[in-house]
């Protein structure tokens, strides 16, 4: 250890917990320092190409699979701004219905719709959250088109994104910086109010001492120097440091009650859909809306598409669906996920530098639901006037009528077919007032710590259906303001 | 002597007295068991007919030479915290054997980690770190030649106990640097879990130390840099061995390589227990006893013995006292100079911490590291060969493709990347087993095929062995194709 700081607060992570929360802590005058493992990247130095983004911005290189009887791919980011910087934008508020469960199986306090409402409100304000500006594109109007015949609800998703040009780079960093990630908003606004920021800078462990966070050794990877540790002590901690790390570096630093235990996810399957005209998906920005009439537990809309996504997309049956790439022009990609009801948990791996190793079991609710969920996503889009539908799952090329899109109404897909991702990853240290299943009481601090709080992905109690940043951020605004006696 | 290893104290002098009379004591109990029913007439007899030209210069040059290759070693374990020459490197090896030869127990591998850290400009703990991971690599390869030795070598009883205690140091020893190397995360946290139980400052003190010596193992974190040291450190034994060979004809031994590298592996593994100055007494009665082993008369081998330790001991102990000389004045100043050059004196929040997002470090792009074969080998045969780009481009971009795809392979978690390293050889041999033929050197529709039927095949562990490949080439390969350049080429500044 070559250094010892001390400060007021520590934030560990600067995603949309991390950045809000360091933000308001500073802004109420505490000297607050914040951590981030990834380094900095303005709008300019994002690259067009999908891999060299995953190089760069992603945990481990977008390579953190979750394991278990069937693997699902998961990416996060590893840079200032963490995931908000590589995701699509979107925007939900927490449903009534998801609040009113979370009350009443983790007896939450003070989370209702009222409660998060003005949160929400601020949040939407700060980052210019709105629906898109002009006309859908053609991919979007397509699914439109499909969900109309359908007769089903459905509704454009706002985003985070105003004035976004369609650059379609969401997943590698938008170049245009429309899409308003943490480190275009609040990170500068909380380092304008006297927040300070250590890039490359890994949390390695917690130091206890009867109920308390004494402070953290982390270790600083300076540009051409030795990775250099160093101890620093706070008043307090907001670990914020995602779904999968968070609970890796409580359970290595000996905070094992209930974290890591109960990972939870949102299992997506995709799907490209053929046209007979041109579309341009992959000139353009992400189908934007969103079917809610199968919601919470099936949810469908529209995928990030580039020519490297679409082989991968399809790479399940390469042999037979390769042409495919030749007709990129045509495709669109869309995605059916559900409401994870599987089992899943985190540990910190005991090689290297202790990463978060999630596993997850799915649920035969699971299964049933992405089954149903093809199908009738793939009856939408031939509804909507594709040729055929070509699922990421093995042996299962394409999909060209109603007949054999609904044959999946009543047949669970094989299990070991199938090529699931997510990008939706929570609840590994849910927050409530049961002892017998939270980590951390209604806001945020951990059990038996009266100086460590959690302010992320992880602190949800349970699959929220929806993409999760909204309510991630309006939970961590009511945490951090509770923790001010706001 | 003024160094990073601590300055001369009264607390040290209270300590090295009784080591000293501790180590003066076992010498003579080791000198007595060597020459315990010996005639002194034998022994200068012996001495007498021996041939020192031109045996004892070579055997000395041998044995310099092999100081080269420990300090080049040295150079190489430290050369990610410090650039240190071989030259210096060497000096600092050699101050700490001249140091053994005059300090009893070993306490010039305290003097050699103290100089080492000064040069280098490293902390105390590291310096030891290194030191002991040197000891460790030594005991291996003298227990590997030891092995060697025994397969043409009847081998004593006796022996059993040296090799036993030998093991016993060595495995725990191995293990606790595996431990270090693998699993820091771990060690820190049993460390600060264990340390908390004797208070705050224990526990952080222990941490300190630990952080600073695994800094140390840093090098180990590279297999490639693991079998570096190995052959290093075989080469450095196999050299101590000639100068013992050298000596041979001096007093008429007529004995083989493997003679001299069982004398030189009984011999040093039997001084491996701190003991007297220079070893004399331990160092002699270990050599006598493994060549007596083979048949040599006592007399003999006792002068061999002593010759030996004469070949080593006084250039050692003159080289060394050399450096001393040399390093002595400016002890602490390099120390110093290395830590202000590395930026090591960073140490606060202002140094550290950015206030502003511009102040933070550009991102440099970094090249990817050769693809290994196998990754190679299925980019070629996963990725599109339908001639819509010439030959020589589609060539360079599966190469590039490759390069990303093991890049990414290599930032799976340790546990998948064993699983996919155990696949991969699974896969080479039932390639071998029914072709008869090594997978690189089938033809390239055979490998297309194989590769085929294992990614979009039926069996499930097949398509999941080669699932990381396949969608990683496929990505990087399209995603270059459409961005107009090639996987390392552009992208983040």
């Amino acid at each position: 250890m070559t250094a010892s700081i001390k400060v007021d607060a520590v934030v560990i992570g600067s995603g949309a917990g991390g950045a809000l929360t360091a933000l308001e802590l500073a802004r109420n005058g505490l000297g607050v320092l914040v951590l981030e493992e990834g380094g900095y990247f303005k709008p300019a130095d994002y690259t067009p190409d999908a891999a060299l983004a995953m190089r760069h911005l992603y945990r481990s290189r977008g390579m953190t699979p979750i394991t278990g009887p069937v693997g699902i791919g998961f990416v996060e980011g590893c840079c200032v701004g963490g995931s908000t910087e590589i995701n699509s934008g979107f925007w939900h508020r927490p449903s009534r219905e998801i609040l009113l469960r979370w009350q009443a199986q983790y007896d939450i306090e003070a989370c209702s719709e009222g409660d998060l409402a003005p949160h929400l409100d601020q949040i939407e304000e700060w980052l210019g959250v709105g629906l898109a500006d002009g006309p859908h594109d053609r991919s979007t109007a397509l699914f439109g088109r499909g969900i109309e015949r359908m007769g089903w609800s459905a509704m454009e998703v706002p985003r985070t994104a105003p004035g976004c040009q369609g650059a379609n780079r969401c997943a590698a960093g938008c170049p245009t910086g429309s899409k308003k990630g943490m480190s275009l908003t609040l990170l500068p606004a909380a380092i304008e109010a006297g927040a300070r920021l250590i890039p490359h800078c890994r949390a390695q462990l917690l130091l206890r001492r009867q109920g308390r966070i004494q402070g953290i050794l982390a270790v600083v990877q300076k540009p051409g120097s030795d990775p250099e540790t160093v101890r620093i002590d706070a008043d307090t901690i907001f670990v914020c440091a995602g779904a999968m790390e968070t609970p890796a570096l409580l359970r290595r630093s000996g905070i094992r009650r209930n974290t890591g235990a109960s990972l939870k996810i949102h299992p997506m399957l995709k799907v490209t859909a053929l046209f007979d005209e041109d579309v341009h998906a992959h000139r353009s920005v992400l189908p934007l809306l969103q079917v809610k009439e199968f919601w919470p537990e099936i949810c469908m809309g529209g995928a990030f598409l580039t020519p490297g996504h679409l082989a991968v997309m399809i790479s399940e049956n390469w042999p037979r669906t390769k042409g495919l790439i030749d007709s990129i022009d045509r495709t669109a990609s869309y995605y059916v996920a559900c409401r994870g009801t599987g089992e899943g948990s985190v540990r910190s791996s005991p090689f290297g530098d202790g990463t978060g190793l999630p596993k997850y079991r799915l649920s035969p609710a699971d299964i049933r639901r992405l089954s149903m969920g093809l199908a009738r996503l793939a009856s939408c889009l031939l509804a909507a006037g594709a040729q055929a539908v070509y699922p990421s799952v093995h042996g299962l090329p394409e999909i060209r009528t109603d007949k054999e899109a609904v044959q999946w109404l009543d047949e669970d897909l094989p299990q070991r077919a199938l090529a699931l991702t997510t990008v939706h990853a929570f609840s590994s240290c849910p927050m409530g007032e049961r002892l017998d299943r939270c980590a951390a009481d209604s806001f945020g601090r951990i059990l038996d710590y009266e100086n460590l709080f959690i302010n992320d992905a992880s602190m949800l109690p349970d699959s929220p259906g929806v993409n999760p940043q909204g309510t991630i951020m309006a939970l961590a605004r009511r945490n951090v303001l509770h923790f001010l006696g706001k | 002597m003024h160094t990073a290893a601590g300055t001369e104290t009264p607390q040290m002098n209270r300590f090295l007295k009784p080591v000293s009379i501790a180590g003066l004591a076992i010498s003579a109990v080791f000198l007595v068991m060597a020459l315990w029913q010996l005639e002194w007439s034998q022994i200068k007899e012996s001495f007498a007919s021996a041939r020192p030209w031109p045996w004892i210069p070579l055997a000395i040059v041998c044995y310099l030479a092999g100081q080269l290759v420990r300090g080049a070693r040295c150079s190489f374990i430290v050369r990610v915290q410090s650039r240190l020459s071989v030259t210096t490197a060497s000096n600092v090896v050699v101050v700490g054997y001249a140091a053994n030869n005059v300090l009893p127990a070993r306490l010039g591998e305290l003097v050699r980690a103290g100089l080492l850290a000064d040069r280098a400009g490293i902390p105390m703990t590291q310096s030891l770190a290194i030191t002991f991971l040197e000891r460790v690599l030594d005991g291996w390869v003298l227990l590997l030649l030891l092995a060697v030795a025994c397969l043409t070598i009847t081998v004593p009883g006796w022996l059993g106990s040296v090799v036993l205690v030998g093991l016993a140091v060595f495995v725990t020893a191995t293990v606790v640097i595996c431990l270090c190397v693998l699993t820091p995360n771990w060690v820190t946290s049993v460390t600060a879990r264990v340390g908390g139980l004797f208070g705050d400052r224990f526990r952080d003190m222990s941490l300190r130390l630990l952080i600073r010596a695994t800094a140390g193992l840093f090098c180990l974190k590279s297999p490639r840099n693991v079998v570096y040291l190995a052959l290093q450190s075989l080469l450095i034994w196999i050299l101590e061995a000639g100068m013992f060979f050298l000596i041979f004809p001096a007093f008429g031994i007529t004995g083989s390589f493997l003679w001299a590298i069982w004398a030189m592996t009984v011999t040093n593994l039997g001084i491996i227990a701190p003991s007297s100055p220079g070893y004399i007494g331990p160092f002699h009665f270990f050599c006598m006893k493994s060549l007596t082993a083979l048949g040599v008369a006592k007399a003999t081998a006792i002068s061999y013995a002593a010759a030996v330790h004469l070949s080593f001991y006084i250039p050692v102990t003159l080289w060394g006292l050399c450096a001393m000389l040399r390093y002595g004045v400016e002890l602490g100043a390099t120390a110093m100079r290395a830590r202000a050059s590395r930026g090591e004196s960073r140490s606060s929040l202002d140094e550290l911490a950015v206030q502003d997002l511009a102040d933070c470090p550009p991102f440099r792009e970094t090249p990817e590291k050769e693809p290994g074969e196998f990754v190679l080998a299925l980019a070629y045969a996963l990725l599109p060969d339908d001639g819509k780009i010439d030959r020589e481009t589609r060539s360079e971009m599966v190469k590039k493709t490759a390069a990303f795809t093991q890049g990414q392979i290599d930032a799976l978690p340790l546990h998948l990347r064993a699983v996919f390293r155990a696949g991969r050889s699974f896969f080479f041999l039932l390639t071998r087993l029914r072709y008869f033929k090594g997978f690189e050197k089938l033809p390239p529709e055979r490998q297309r095929s194989i590769v085929e039927a294992w990614a979009y095949g039926p069996v499930f562990v097949a398509r999941q062995l080669l699932r990381p490949v396949r969608i990683c080439s496929l990505l990087a390969y399209y995603e270059a194709l459409d961005n107009g350049s090639t996987p390392t080429e552009g992208g983040v500044s």
